[in-house]
């Protein structure tokens, strides 16, 4: 039994994978992050009044100083300059590194001031398991670069596990937020006028974002309708996990959460698109990359068949 | 894979499912870990009470400071919970207002918002009754003067 488990684990986790698939969740990933974070400054923080200081723990144990206003902004470049290069593959171990370490601190740092908000702490787990993965062996300007003369990588379980490693963290994030909805309320959560309340109160503008439409106001009005809205979240943050285990959970649940995360911003107002990037971990990118250039060949081969 | 990087990954995979796990029993969040609590409280109160921050015009009239770039780097949410931090637990109201103003108007004055001139800013705890539709957002049943700012000088305006 505890042999059986142990094996399925292991396939589970570390059945050899050709790199492909990994290389290209990781252009994706830094690339996408690099995108969102590219307007964004972080020196404004060195001039806050330390009266909203309040140290979450990583600044609390670890002897992290908030930085001047020119080093954060030096600290920003390095770790745009590293989200690039990692997208890019290029000196990928040194860049995910880089990206992961200065990522954490840039990203933990405005939560110390007033309110820690959660929005981007997957990306900041997400940084450290691609910082410890093999990522730059396919698609890769290391590997166009450096690896010429050298033999294709063999598929390994290097490749599989990181992208599994990041469908666990979702899961344990959706998860948690579906159970502690059940823990704290039990279905009272679903079938009162919770929901319909939530939505309304937010049409006074209490989150960190103004909502991107009036609609949850007024879906407020119908409490029927509002309970339905909040069955469907709860099921599908605590059936979340099925999609490691699932393929068709896989087609249902990250799409379902990624709609889950648009109807909050458009209803409510907080803003996850740091959740939906990390979502595009659940997409077979290689098979996606075949299947394109396959049709492109066919189209390419029909005018001259015709 | 080695037997080393194999013992390390699935360290990495127990951590991992441990530390949410913890969270999750004590209902706390250690970031980037965290039990995910939003939203989870039941909402029955057909009130909502909300700390906000007035600005206060040359003419002596107020303006809602309610967009983010008004308040950069804070957001409305971690704004209202600072202020409330920082006047309940700290006794310290004022100063940060006089944070936020000073900082408010250094940007308006470089042009990174396009904001009204401001010499004080007021902070306010407001009640609102629920209406449908959220009708009165911009109308509270009650508004409690919590804190004010120094008023700007003409030496701090920037100028």
């Amino acid at each position: 039994m505890m042999r059986a488990l142990r094996e399925r684990w292991h396939r589970f986790w570390f059945d050899a994978e050709a790199p492909d698939n990994l290389g290209l969740c990781r252009a994706l990933f830094y690339g996408l992050i690099l995108l969102l974070y590219l307007p964004d400054g972080w020196s404004e923080w060195s001039d806050v009044s330390p009266v909203f200081w309040e140290p979450i723990t990583m600044f609390k144990w670890l002897p992290i100083p908030v930085f001047s206003a020119g080093v954060l902004t030096a600290l920003g470049v390095v770790w745009k300059v590293s989200l690039l290069a990692a997208a890019l593959g290029l000196f990928t171990r040194g860049s995910t590194v880089v990206a992961c370490g200065v990522g954490w601190y840039l990203l933990g740092l405005p939560h110390n001031f007033g309110k820690t908000h959660h929005f981007d702490a997957l990306v900041a787990l997400v940084l450290a398991v691609m910082m410890l993965a093999r990522t730059g062996d396919a698609y890769s300007l290391d590997r166009r670069l450096f690896g010429r003369g050298r033999p294709a990588p063999e598929p390994s379980g290097e490749y599989r596990w990181p992208v599994r490693a990041t469908w666990l963290l979702m899961s344990l994030v959706f998860a948690s937020a579906g159970f502690a909805k059940l823990r704290n309320e039990g279905l009272n959560w679903v079938f009162s006028d919770n929901m319909a309340t939530k939505l309304l109160q937010h049409g006074y503008n209490v989150a960190s974002h103004e909502p991107l439409s009036d609609i949850g106001p007024w879906l407020a009005q119908y409490p029927a309708l509002c309970s339905v809205l909040a069955l469907v979240t709860v099921v599908v943050e605590a059936a979340y996990p099925l999609a490691m285990v699932s393929r068709r959970a896989r087609w249902i649940f990250p799409p379902a959460m990624c709609g889950l995360l648009i109807g909050i911003r458009l209803f409510m107002g907080p803003t996850f698109p740091q959740f939906i990037i990390c979502h595009l971990f659940w997409v077979p990118w290689d098979r996606v990359v075949a299947a394109v250039s396959n049709r492109v060949q066919a189209r390419m081969r029909a005018p001259a068949v015709a | 894979m080695s037997v080393r990087r194999l013992i390390l990954v699935n360290a990495v995979l127990a951590f991992l499912i441990a530390a949410h796990l913890y969270e999750n029993v004590i209902q706390a969040g250690h970031w980037p870990f965290c039990s995910y609590p939003m939203y989870a409280e039941l909402e029955t109160e057909r009130s909502i009470t909300i700390v906000r921050v007035f600005g206060v015009r040359h003419d002596g009239s107020e303006t809602a400071v309610h967009k983010n770039e008004f308040i950069h780097p804070f957001d409305q949410a971690r704004l209202a919970d600072g202020m409330e931090n920082a006047h309940f637990d700290r006794s310290s109201g004022v100063v940060a207002l006089n944070d936020v103003l000073e900082r408010y108007e250094r940007r308006r004055i470089e042009r990174e918002h396009d904001g009204p001139a401001l010499v004080r800013l007021r902070l306010y705890r407001l009640t609102h009754q629920l209406e449908p539709l959220a009708g009165n957002a911009d109308t509270p049943e009650k508004r409690e003067l919590l804190a004010e700012s120094d008023p700007l000088t003409k030496s701090d305006r920037f100028e």
